[in-house]
């Protein structure tokens, strides 16, 4: 017998019962929509994180801390410690203490062969911002990296770089700084007044070089406050406020620009001396493999259960097939006097599974695929996605889900088959 | 040519064997008009199994046209029996939710028949059972006589050199059952087959060139031209 005509004649079947058919690959359905969701949901969130990385770290270079347990967030200690110098350098980080980097750490880290500079934020927050005419409103001071890629509204900041006065404003300060848009905020000037730990107060006058958006997978949170400038003016900014205190030159992080960094080799000789100078050194793609390593153990808790629905859908294949196996005995019977060979009748049985787990497939993916592109705006804000979309369905996965949906139907039409391939003809004729 | 050896079928073992055929011989020419007749029981289905091939003897030897069945493996067995017989049972045996044309296309299937040669020979078929007109149609709106012509029809698409009918008007009432029988007689002649009929009727049986009467499990006698049988 042709497979064409057994693949026609199981079809004619599944199509006889209809009902049947469908509820059988409904539940067949319920896992290809879970596994379908899943696997789009990471396609999504690995490609949120590559966004996100390449976003907020520039591929040549290395995220240094004190110790690689300010990356593992591991606490160095939560009691009190005897003080020493190196307590001096202790900071806080999300109710842990750790160690921060200093002065010296820099110029360590500079000295490095291989490394190009070393990039400190000097991250300061300001008493106020404001123009003439308009209000004062919080903000902070931070150095502009150029590796970091930058969205701008209007304006942009040339490879040389900011120079002394020039700030880039962020967007959300244009209303409240009366700018009726980026571009007339260009060339205009702004305030930003310091207040210092110990006392003093400076008032620094700069020219708005550029006005940026703040994409939503930058991690830093308070990017809409933060005002750029040049690193030299960032460093006085951050010296002056904090002269005097225990927060002068201490540092969570720098950034480590690595000569032709983008060589993965290089990038990684880099870290590794750095390491063995006992920092903690994190590359571009250290934080997006942790980013999918965090991905894809979520995807497997999910898969785990899409696999227990399928697990339940293959009795229910099974259950179906072997009901359909009873109440065809005569045909089967039928089948086998007119010559039909045992492999056969098995076949026609085996591809009406097929023929369901095709169809359960098709209709969970299918599912899937529509729900996902309709919900996908409303899941991104509701999860803070902005552009992103937390669902991406790629075909080649679609394509291999459904072909393994099938197998699974297949392996569970086994059974029944090999009872239909058993059926002794003139039992099965004498059954009425 | 048909010929059966010393052929015995036993179901079951020790205590609970039954013997269903004892050792029967018998020999029957080609292209003949074979009634097998016998009370239930007799042994009469059991007979026609064994030359269909759908069963094998416990013992003795049977020969249908070169073939000794009982030396031939299942799949020269399946394939002996989709190339070489054609049935007609007397339940119809059709598939009520396929077309008439998809129920008669089923042993042309089976022998792997290109599409394109089938569907010529299938309205052949339907034409020669006068059902040309039904070749859409479901075959569970047909009349039990309709039924019976097609099953006919999926019978002779193949053109067997042997056609079994085991009660093939058991399920119809006189009238149509004699329209099926004159159908199946005259197809016969058309075809250059041999009919082996299992019945009941003396009516159909006396129609018949040799009649072979089995009675608990043995030849009783063989009637008619032709035959050869203890």
């Amino acid at each position: 017998m042709k497979f064409r005509d057994i693949l026609r004649r199981s079809g004619r079947s599944i199509k006889q019962a209809k009902v049947r058919t469908l509820l059988t690959a409904a539940a067949l359905a319920v896992g290809g929509f879970t596994l379908s969701v899943t696997l789009a949901a990471a396609n999504g969130a690995n490609a949120y994180g590559a966004k996100l990385i390449d976003t907020n770290f520039d591929p040549s270079s290395l995220i240094v801390a004190k110790s690689e347990s300010t990356f593992t967030s591991g606490p160095v200690s939560n009691k009190p410690q005897p003080y020493s110098g190196s307590l001096a350098s202790v900071g806080i980080l999300r109710g842990h203490l750790v160690k921060e980097l200093n002065q010296k750490d820099l110029q360590k880290l500079a000295s490095i062969n291989g490394v190009e500079s070393v990039f400190e934020p000097y991250t300061t927050t300001v008493r106020y911002v404001t123009r003439s005419g308009a209000g004062k409103y919080t903000g902070s001071v931070e150095a502009y990296n150029p590796a970091i890629t930058h969205q701008f509204v209007a304006g942009s900041v040339k490879s040389s770089g900011l120079t002394a006065n020039q700030v880039v404003l962020p967007n959300d300060y244009l209303s409240l700084l009366h700018f009726k848009n980026g571009q007339a905020a260009l060339g205009q000037t702004l305030s930003v007044n310091l207040l210092q730990t110990l006392g003093g107060t400076q008032t620094r006058t700069f020219t708005i070089a550029a006005v940026l958006t703040s994409p939503s997978t930058l991690i830093s949170g308070n990017i809409n406050t933060t005002l750029l400038v040049n690193a030299s003016t960032a460093k006085s900014t951050y010296d002056f406020v904090n002269r005097g205190t225990v927060n002068a030159n201490r540092f969570l992080l720098a950034t480590v620009k690595v000569k032709d960094g983008t060589n993965q080799a290089k990038l990684s000789a880099v870290q590794s001396v750095i390491e063995k100078y006992g920092y903690g050194a994190e590359s571009a793609k250290n934080a997006q493999a942790l980013i999918t390593q965090i991905v894809n153990v979520l995807q497997i808790v999910i898969i785990v259960f899409g696999l227990i629905t399928l697990i339940a859908s293959f009795f229910g294949v099974v259950n179906t097939q072997y009901i359909s196996v009873l109440e065809r005995t005569r045909e089967i019977g039928l089948m086998k006097a007119l010559g039909m060979s045992s492999r056969n009748v098995s076949n026609l049985f085996i591809v009406e599974a097929a023929w369901i787990g095709g169809i359960g497939a098709v209709i969970g993916s299918g599912l899937a695929i529509i729900a996902g592109t309709a919900l996908n705006p409303w899941i991104s804000k509701q999860i803070s996605f902005g552009n992103s979309r937390l669902l991406i369905f790629h075909a080649s996965q679609i394509i291999g889900l459904i072909i393994f949906l099938i197998i699974v139907a297949v392996i569970a039409g086994l059974l029944p088959a090999r009872k239909a391939a058993k059926l002794d003809p003139i039992e099965a004729l004498r059954s009425e | 040519m048909i010929e059966l050896e010393d052929v015995s079928k036993v179901y079951g073992k020790k205590d609970t064997a039954f013997t269903a055929l004892k050792h029967i011989n018998l020999t029957l020419p080609d292209n003949k008009t074979i009634a097998v007749i016998g009370k239930s029981g007799s042994g009469k289905s059991t007979f026609l199994h064994l030359l269909g091939g759908l069963d094998r003897p416990s013992s003795g030897s049977i020969r249908i046209n070169n073939h000794r069945l009982e030396t031939l493996s299942k799949k020269q067995m399946d394939h002996y029996r989709s190339r070489e017989l054609g049935f007609v049972f007397q339940s119809f045996f059709i598939e009520a939710n396929q077309t008439c044309y998809q129920n008669v296309a089923l042993p042309l299937e089976i022998n792997a028949l290109a599409v394109t040669a089938r569907r010529r020979l299938i309205e052949d078929a339907l034409a020669k059972v006068e059902l040309a007109d039904k070749i859409k149609s479901p075959a569970g709106t047909l009349s039990g006589g309709q039924k019976q012509r097609l099953a006919i029809a999926r019978a002779i698409v193949t053109n067997p050199k042997v056609i079994l009918a085991d009660e093939p008007t058991g399920n119809l009432d006189s009238a149509t059952g004699d329209k099926v029988i004159d159908l199946l007689f005259d197809l016969y002649r058309s075809q250059g087959s041999t009919l082996i009929i299992v019945t009941h009727d003396s009516d159909i049986a006396n129609r018949c060139d040799i009649r072979v009467f089995i009675k608990d499990g043995q030849i009783d006698k063989v009637e008619g031209t032709g035959g050869d049988g203890e």
